[in-house]
């Protein structure tokens, strides 16, 4: 469903993505992984066009959605879950999610997709009204989410969810990623430096180093491959 | 009573500045061209070209969202896709309120102009202050406008909006709100209030070529005393420096009250650099 073929990227002069290739199956989650500075969150920002793509071409079901600005990727399905500040915190809860669906015209289905996000996340029903600063880490990621799901996306990216949070919850946060990939049928891409929880609920993996990608495989055989031993422990030829 | 005047309108500029700095994160200070031109309009089409007074306002109003505008248009986007910093941004903005004073003195002479268009009335006595009904209309129709403005901002869909742009630009543009739109309609709301705000102080007081100057500044004081981005904290800001100018007058002489701004600003910046409403830092992170 999503296409990538021999994308360069960067920002202004300095190359990142050096012949970047990956096709997502519909309805799977798939991690991005690597050493820092891979380019791994670069990857996501280019589809999001928020780098200087030189050369490559992006697809969505069918679609080439190079360079495409933000509103017209959401309008097609595709949602983006940055890092660091992910929420309108001068926002209460409810109009957070109700501006991951501001493009919509349709009052009823709006209110039909604010259900459905209240009932996967049940804790920020209960805040709605509260100011988006005011929730603790784990709430501000779910908030966050709940809003991509607002767009009620095919295609959802997500930079380290996990950023910033406990154990526990980066487990509660996996386990929804999961719940929405059975429920929604949603196809997910997730960067993450914290994969060893993750590749227990994802389906493929791509292993990232230096801005190519060197490797890619179901998760459940890449998990004790050599190339994960090679870039994750050391000793890179 | 004339601190309340003072604070009514300066209320009216220091929202709009606050407006254009919490979307667009730099100072406006060319909110006192757009203030000077609109008076000059007002003054221009209806004490030279004869036009109706209420014409000549709705005129004016449109001239200073007009101008706002472009400013944004033709100045401050070419400049940020350039990714100049906020303190260009400034500089950029102070030259083309110079500009503006400069061009003004060369069109209409530095002298004050009047309006004539209310004879003067005798005052009216409100539980012991003397007030005239221009006043009484300064107050109402400033309260009015920024009540509109505060319910558009906190309720619509395109305040709330405007919020996010506020809250966080990078977010917003990945939400996929078209933040240029939002950050040109700012100028064009912000605009609008001064153009307003031209017309009253052309009432009240006279219309000048350092009047653009003199706004401008106390705007960025009011703003940045009342909690820098907070609409409401503008508002208070506005008031208190409106005050604080007229009661001082007792005491000192009046040549210094343009400096009581800054004496305010400086007790602010010293002893709660927050503002009156301004949030800790740490909290919006």
């Amino acid at each position: 469903m999503l296409k990538i073929s021999n994308l360069n990227a960067g920002y202004a002069d300095l190359p990142v993505l050096k012949d970047v290739s990956l096709e997502l199956q519909s309805g799977t989650v798939s991690i991005i992984m690597g050493p820092n500075g891979a380019g791994k969150s670069t990857l996501l920002r280019s589809i999001f066009n928020l780098t200087n793509i030189t050369s490559g071409q992006i697809w969505f079901e069918g679609v080439e959605i190079t360079g495409w600005p933000a509103h017209q990727l959401l309008e097609l399905g595709v949602a983006y879950v940055a890092q660091g500040k992910i929420n309108f915190g001068t926002l209460s809860v409810r109009d957070n999610l109700l501006l991951g669906a501001h493009h919509l015209k349709n009052r009823t289905e709006v209110t039909n997709r604010l259900t459905t996000v209240y009932q996967q996340f049940p804790v920020l029903l209960e805040k709605e009204r509260q100011l988006a600063f005011a929730l603790s880490g784990g709430e501000q990621q779910m908030l966050a989410i709940g809003r991509a799901l607002m767009s009620s996306p095919q295609l959802l990216l997500m930079d380290e969810p996990s950023l910033g949070l406990s154990p526990k919850l980066v487990k509660e946060v996996f386990e929804k990623i999961r719940e929405i990939r059975d429920t929604f049928k949603t196809t997910v891409l997730i960067v993450e430096h914290n994969i060893k929880s993750l590749m227990d609920i994802a389906d493929y993996g791509y292993v990232m180093v230096q801005g190519e990608i060197v490797a890619y495989d179901y998760c459940s055989l890449l998990k004790n491959s050599v190339i994960m031993k090679q870039v994750f422990v050391g000793k890179l030829e | 009573m004339d601190g309340l005047i003072a604070g009514a309108i300066y209320s009216l500029t220091a929202s709009g500045m606050s407006l254009v700095y919490a979307t667009n994160r730099f100072w406006h200070l060319a909110h006192g061209a757009v203030l000077l031109s609109a008076a000059y309009a007002l003054y221009g089409l209806y004490s030279l070209l004869g036009l109706n007074f209420y014409l000549s306002s709705i005129l004016t109003v449109i001239t200073a969202m007009v101008l706002g505008l472009a400013m944004y248009i033709f100045l401050y986007r070419p400049l940020r896709r350039r990714r100049a910093g906020n303190l260009i941004m400034l500089i950029a903005s102070a030259g083309v309120l110079l500009f503006f004073e400069g061009f003004a003195q060369i069109l209409f002479g530095s002298d004050v102009k009047t309006l004539e268009f209310i004879e003067v009335q005798a005052g009216i006595n409100v539980g012991g202050v003397l007030v005239t009904p221009l006043q009484l209309i300064i107050i109402a129709c400033s309260v009015v406008l920024l009540l509109v403005f505060w319910i558009f901002i906190k309720l619509s869909p395109t305040g709330k909006k405007l919020r996010a742009v506020a809250d966080n630009v990078e977010l917003a543009r990945l939400t996929g709100i078209n933040t240029d739109r939002f950050q040109a309609l700012s100028f064009v709301i912000a605009s609008a209030i001064a153009g307003c705000a031209a017309i009253l102080i052309a009432l009240e007081r006279n219309v000048e070529p350092r009047m653009g100057v003199n706004f401008a500044l106390v705007s960025f004081t009011s703003s940045v005393v009342g909690g820098i981005g907070s609409m409401p904290g503008s508002i208070l800001g506005s008031y208190l420096i409106g005050f604080a100018e007229n009661v001082t007058l007792w005491v000192i002489p009046s040549g210094y009250k343009e400096a009581i701004p800054f004496v305010v600003l400086f007790l602010f910046l010293v002893f709660r650099q927050n503002g009156i409403l301004g949030v800790e830092k740490g909290m919006r992170e």
